[in-house]
């Protein structure tokens, strides 16, 4: 008999109801099933149309255009929306569970197993109902959703689009989910331990990379979170992390279908298909226990001894590692005698757990020794692992021949260096946008400075001329590593100008030398801010004076700009094709002597110059440290956090005389150019002043109430010196 | 035919079923009896395709019997709990068994349902649980297969539901091919039933034969001795399965036939001699003493 004939054969006995048999027996168990479905439809049709029509009725009465209703409807009917993921994750434990839960019972697996029905068909009826009830209803929804936002006026190709991708990959994930929920089932004898699998299926992979991150994090002083960014393998971690690829953005305007497959379905496509991969491979390991599944393993722990052991040793190791990484935390020390009870409590805990767990006896904790045994032994390697950097990870520098090319990042603090601008001119923060772009062919350098920097204590250096540097390694044999360390710059002066001479550094690290920005210094309204003032600089011929800045950055040495401080800002200002309103700040140096001299060709202001007429009083603030300051410097395994608690006492004093404020004005800088500075070591942190302005002032200022400033190290009026009791050097203002 | 061949059941360390060899033969009504723990109901869930064998074979009609849907065809279980669905009727359990079993005689269900004063539409949970053993064995009887294997099936049912039963099990059997398969400890009521019966004991079959057989192959014998002595030497040889003596009464269980155990008796000088039938009950009793599960001895310790 061929399978087709076999699926849809008629029941000749009853002509009254002459069916396809399979589909009798879908229909038959459908039947047990109404709940659910009636619970999926209700919750489903409250999730999309209801929503949708509820959003789009609040156009018409706000001002709010129809193009943001119409995103809020990607956002409800998508798969980036709202519902959507957590829908289809609930909805395939639950259609799961409740279609196989059958095996739990002895009454029903009696029933169900002396009939004859094969238990691939009776597999094959219960799987595919479970995917019924829940796409059925979901199909529906969506339909109705469309229709409503078709109904409104808001309906577009776009978020059709949309929805039909959603569909596609909210069914593959559907698959997923199910099918790990059928394993987890599969394998366990009772309801219990089945959400216990099911949640060790979801969530032990997201624990143990936690774990073994904190581990890293707290043991490796190079380590980088970027090498924990491998794909996950458990669908939920994978499709969260999908989401997060998706570069689609209704706020950008109303969408075409091309944005759609640009910016949502390429970027996800290659983890949807990992993931319908991923159904298949866990589909197939579902039916195979499904089928080896001895119906007497009701009521016991597990349906399969053999999966007993593995699970215990999986559990066990990431349970001593915590039990460990606990102890380590409250006690705020890692060191060997503080790890080992941790541990040991760790691996205790999980043996006498999942002992009682299994045997559903308190006296059975002891059993199964070769478990504990290869359970201990995996929770002690992966401690004895980080803490003596067994794999060299600290230590390890790749041979320069291993190279293929290099990019780093050095951490100078300003942070302007992260903004990118994308192939759609939006401006996007991307901190790892030059690791990930710069190519540098000649890696000396760079393995120059790691060499000097890894393995070095961070605390112990010293902290006014500390850089914080990241280093990504793309090797030959195809890997990538990152790796982080401290430098100091007063030591690695010759290096770091070698490093910042290299054109393939000075690209990759500032997109502003890049062609393609050309479109945008064509586009954009220039402007100098010089701290207090913001001036547009009139001919608005963005390229020249952009050709101009990118010929100082070329020439720009470490040396030149250490420990100098910028003396204003370029400010661009454009607009993207969607109308959307952007602006790119470019720091200005005095050694930017082309830039500088076309500043003052069109007589732009470029130092700050403030009248001592335009203000009232200046008050000047002192945090005097205490010898004896407490520091409080907390690193955990558990989100590594920092938090240093310095006892200072806060001197203010304000001058009102014009003589003094003269003479003060001169000295000061504008707080809002500081975090320009490539570093932080030109100012005195301790010190700022504040000016009282008066209505002449407010002429100065681009922005309202900023007026704040702060002095160079050392710089200071002698009165204002003698007031606050400090001593040092008094050079003359700048 | 029900040929179980060798079979063996492990339930972790605990050998539940230990190569068990037992044939079902058509046109019986077999009765599986076994102390507690013998391994009724694994032998029954074997022989429907629930549970997997360790070892050995199990075949319905010389179709192997584990996961094979022709094989399943010729048989329903009813099992010790049977299950109906949840609110479930009488009719919409004959609907779903009517989809599942191509022979169902949902007409003649429905007219026992009346005979048996079972309400067709009420709910099933409302029932007895003698009620819902009623309603499991008309599903099965009239399922319309070959075999209906029952397990304990017929504890909790009244004495007049017990006989309607039975009566509809005569008529089964005398219409069509129909072979009862009755796990129960109620030996009494197996006794009434059965003609073939299979002894489980320890995971063992310890004897599988017909009833009539195994009543004419046990003799048990009640007498007053002249020479209380004497018996010993003159029944040598005589397979005393049982032996009790009160004042001057002995009662002898002997394997053994009516004209064998005679024949032996009539060597011995006796005041008095009876030949007494017996009980299913005491042939299990005796059988199982021999094989060392002394019934008396637990009793009293209990």
């Amino acid at each position: 008999m061929t399978l087709k004939s076999s699926l849809w054969k008629t029941e000749k006995s009853r002509g009254c109801r002459s069916s396809p048999a399979l589909f009798i027996q879908m229909k038959e168990n459908a039947k047990r099933r109404l709940w659910l479905f009636a619970l999926l439809s209700f919750v489903q049709m409250l999730c999309y149309p209801l929503m949708t029509a509820l959003t789009l009725g609040r156009y018409g009465r706000e001002e709010v255009s129809l193009a943001v209703w119409q995103g809020v409807c990607h956002d409800i009917l998508g798969i980036r929306g709202g519902p959507t993921v957590f829908l289809v994750t609930t909805g395939a434990v639950l259609c799961a569970a409740e279609g196989f839960s059958w095996i739990y019972s002895r009454m029903k697996t009696d029933m169900y197993l002396a009939q004859p029905i094969t238990a691939c068909r009776r597999f094959l009826m219960t799987y595919i109902n479970g995917i019924l009830i829940y796409f059925i209803p979901y199909i529906v929804s969506l339909c109705i959703a469309l229709l409503v936002t078709a109904g409104a006026g808001a309906a577009s190709s776009a978020l059709f689009v949309d929805v039909l991708f959603t569909l596609v990959s909210a069914f593959i994930y559907f698959l997923a989910v199910y099918h790990v929920t059928l394993i987890a089932m599969m394998i366990s004898g009772r309801r219990g331990m089945a959400g216990f699998f099911v949640l060790m299926g979801f969530l032990y992979e997201a624990i143990l990379r936690a774990t073994l991150e904190s581990y890293a994090s707290a043991y490796f002083s190079t380590y980088v979170s970027r090498d924990a960014t491998e794909r996950f393998i458990t669908p939920v971690f994978r499709m969260i992390e999908s989401l997060g690829k998706s570069t689609f953005s209704w706020e950008a305007g109303k969408a075409v279908p091309g944005d759609i497959l640009e910016h949502l379905v390429l970027p996800m496509l290659p983890d949807i298909m990992i993931l319908l991969v991923e159904a298949v491979l866990f589909g197939v390991i579902a039916y195979y226990c499904y089928k080896k599944r001895p119906a007497e393993a009701i009521s016991q722990a597990v349906a399969f001894p053999s999966v007993k052991g593995p699970v215990k040793v999986l559990l066990m190791f990431v349970s001593g590692l915590l039990g460990c990484a606990c102890f380590c935390d409250v006690s705020g020390y890692d060191g060997f005698f503080v790890a080992v009870p941790g541990l040991v409590l760790g691996i205790g805990f999980c043996q006498v757990l999942m002992e009682i767990v299994y045997e559903g006896d308190m006296r059975a904790f002891t059993g199964h020794k070769r478990s504990f045994a290869a359970g201990a032994a995996a929770a002690v390697a992966g401690y004895l692992f980080f803490a003596l950097d067994i794999s060299g990870y600290d230590t390890w520098i790749p041979a320069p021949e291993q190279v293929e090319s290099a990019a780093i990042e050095i951490g100078f603090g300003n942070n302007y260096r992260f903004e990118h601008v994308d192939e759609e001119d939006a401006i996007t923060w991307n901190e790892q946008y030059g690791l990930e772009t710069m190519k540098l062919t000649d890696v000396s350098g760079v393995l120059s400075l790691a060499k000097d920097g890894m393995g070095k204590d961070a605390r112990e250096q010293n902290p006014d001329t500390r850089l914080n540097c990241s280093v990504k390694y793309r090797l030959k044999s195809g890997k990538e590593k990152y790796r982080d360390f401290c430098i100091d710059y007063e030591q690695e002066k010759t290096v770091l100008d070698i490093l910042f001479a290299n054109e393939e550094y000075k690209e990759g690290s500032n997109q502003v030398l890049l062609p393609r920005m050309d479109r945008i210094f064509e586009k954009s309204r220039i402007y100098y801010d010089n701290g207090m003032q913001e001036t547009e600089i009139a001919d608005k011929n963005g390229i020249a004076l952009m050709r101009a800045y990118q010929e100082d950055l070329r020439k720009m040495s470490f040396t030149d700009i250490k420990e100098a401080v910028p003396c204003g800002v370029l400010r661009l200002r454009y607009k993207t094709e969607r109308l959307q309103e952007y602006t790119l700040e470019y720091p200005v140096f005095p050694t930017y002597t082309r830039t500088i001299e076309y500043l003052r060709e069109k007589n732009i202001e470029l130092y700050l110059a403030i009248s001592p007429k335009a203000v009232e009083s200046l008050l000047v603030s002192c945090y005097q440290e205490k010898e004896d300051a407490e520091v409080i410097d907390h690193g955990g395994f558990f989100g590594t956090f920092v938090n240093t608690m310095e006892l200072a006492d806060l001197m203010e004093k304000e001058y009102g005389k014009r003589e003094q404020i003269e003479e003060l004005l001169g000295y000061l800088y504008p707080g809002s150019l500081v975090s320009w500075c490539y570093t932080m070591n030109s100012f005195d942190h301790n010190i700022s002043v504040r000016a009282e302005a008066s209505d002449d002032l407010s002429a100065y200022l681009y922005h309202w109430g900023d007026t704040d400033f702060m002095v160079r190290k050392g710089k200071l009026p002698e009165f204002v010196k003698k007031d606050f009791g400090l001593s040092g050097e008094t050079d003359g203002q700048e | 035919m029900i040929d179980m061949k060798n079979v063996t059941k492990r339930f972790g360390g605990i050998t539940a079923v230990d190569h068990v060899s037992v044939a079902i033969k058509e046109g019986n009504v077999f009765g599986l009896i076994g102390t507690n723990g013998a391994g009724k109901s694994t032998v029954l869930r074997l022989a429907t395709g629930i549970y997997r064998p360790d070892e050995g074979e199990i075949y319905i009609d010389a179709l192997p019997v584990y996961d094979n849907r022709e094989a399943k065809k010729r048989f329903f279980f009813i099992p010790d709990e049977p299950y109906f669905f949840n609110n479930a009727d009488a009719a919409q359990m004959e609907c779903y068994y009517a989809r599942i079993y191509e022979n169902f005689d949902s007409g003649r269900f429905y007219d026992a349902l009346e005979k048996f004063g079972l309400d067709r539409k009420r709910k099933i949970h409302t029932y007895s649980k003698g009620m819902k053993k009623q309603l499991a064995l008309l599903i099965g009887i009239y399922a319309g297969t070959r075999y209906l294997l029952c397990d304990e099936t017929f504890d909790g049912l009244d004495p007049v539901m017990r006989q309607g039963i039975k009566g509809l099990f005569a008529k089964t059997m005398e219409e069509r091919n129909f072979t009862p398969v009755i796990a129960s400890h109620n030996l009494r009521e197996l006794e009434d039933i059965c003609d073939h019966v299979g002894l489980l004991h320890k995971g063992g079959v310890l004897l599988s034969k017909e009833l009539e057989d195994m009543k004419c192959n046990i003799q048990k014998v009640q007498c007053v001795l002249k020479d209380p002595q004497e018996w010993r030497t003159a029944l040598q040889g005589v397979d005393i399965l049982q032996e009790e003596e009160r004042g001057m009464l002995h009662t002898f269980t002997v394997r053994g036939s009516r004209e064998m155990v005679e024949a032996k008796f009539g060597r011995i000088e006796t005041v008095f001699f009876e030949m007494l039938p017996l009980s299913l009950e005491e042939i299990f009793i005796s059988e199982t003493e021999v094989a060392g599960y002394d019934v008396k001895k637990f009793l009293m310790e209990n």
